[in-house]
């Protein structure tokens, strides 16, 4: 060290190492942007990590115990192993639970092409704090329009992308015709199969219709109707809406096979 | 600035190297449950549901 210190001595250049030695203003100045470009990607690192594993597994968890004390309380007795069910007269005729008081969770939506262990709780309104953004909940009902079973229009909504909340909806576009679209209440578990998108406008509440886009009619088939935000990730200019169609319903204690078949939190005996 | 944080640091190299990985924890743990929910919180969701 000091031989050095003398050789540049030497030189004539005693000040140079004292510089290098301090903090400078534009090594300081590229460190802070440095950093702060590490903070953004950070946040761009957690943001999905946030959305898609921590809160999607509370969801699923809340789901999975709502299930649990729905099943539980029904005490329906698990179906006669030898002889399969007949729920065709039931399916066309399924029962319809009482309107649910403001905000409160009456429903379990299930799409196994979203992934297998898919589970989020759906709540009464689309209110944004209370429902879309509580990570107890996750799916809001559209308080006006019918409830499972009800003949007519059966329609929720959830964030398909954003920072906040679990976005339940974010692989609507992977949705394929006929994928089976579960929804489990208190009174049983009701099926649907995937029909079709639509892109419309935010204002286009005549999707919510009984028949959408029919206003007036009553409607007799029994549908469900998701909607989310579009473009995904880039903001919510338009609407992205799917349809599904009622297929049948079972009771509570005799969930559909073939969500019993891929989902491993859904049993097929009761109180398991 | 960095510079100035491994000089402060007490202890030999590997000693050093430990302190600035917890320190490093316990800057992402701030970061992750503090700093970005409130980010979050800020820039808003878009909207998913249709209305008049």
């Amino acid at each position: 060290m000091s031989e050095s210190r003398h050789a540049q001595r030497a030189n004539g250049h005693p000040r140079r190492v004292r510089r290098r030695r301090g903090p400078t203003v534009v090594g300081v100045l590229g460190e802070i942007l440095i950093t702060a470009g590490l903070l953004i990607l950070g946040y761009i690192g957690w943001q999905p990590l946030w959305s898609a594993t921590v809160i999607a597994s509370h969801q699923r968890d809340v789901a999975a115990q709502q299930s649990a004390q729905w099943r539980q309380s029904a005490q329906t007795p698990a179906p006669a192993p030898d002889a399969p069910p007949d729920y065709s007269a039931l399916s066309a005729n399924p029962p319809v639970g009482a309107t649910p008081a403001d905000y409160a969770t009456f429903g379990i939506l299930y799409v196994p092409r979203f992934s297998a262990s898919y589970a989020v709780p759906i709540g009464q309104t689309t209110d944004l704090p209370r429902v879309l953004n509580d990570p107890d909940r996750g799916i809001g009902h559209y308080e006006d329009t019918q409830l499972p079973g009800q003949p007519g229009n059966f329609a929720v909504a959830a964030h398909r992308s954003g920072p906040i909340g679990g976005n339940p909806f974010r692989d609507m576009d992977a949705l394929r015709v006929g994928d089976p679209i579960y929804v489990e209440t208190q009174d049983g578990w009701y099926t649907y199969r995937f029909r079709s998108f639509e892109y419309v406008w935010p204002t286009q509440v005549d999707v919510l219709d009984p028949v959408p886009h029919l206003a007036g009619q009553p409607g007799t088939d029994r549908i469900l109707t998701m909607t989310s935000c579009n473009p995904k990730w880039a903001g919510s200019a338009e609407r992205m809406i799917g349809y599904a169609v009622y297929e049948g319903f079972r009771p509570l204690g005799d969930p559909p096979p073939e969500l019993v078949a891929v989902n491993p939190n859904v049993s097929a005996s009761v109180g398991t | 600035m960095y510079g100035a944080l491994w000089r402060i640091l007490p202890g030999p190299v590997w000693l050093k190297v430990i302190e600035l990985l917890v320190l490093l924890l316990a800057v992402l743990a701030a970061l992750f449950f503090w700093v970005y929910p409130w980010v979050a919180s800020l820039i808003g969701v878009p909207d998913a549901t249709v209305t008049q």
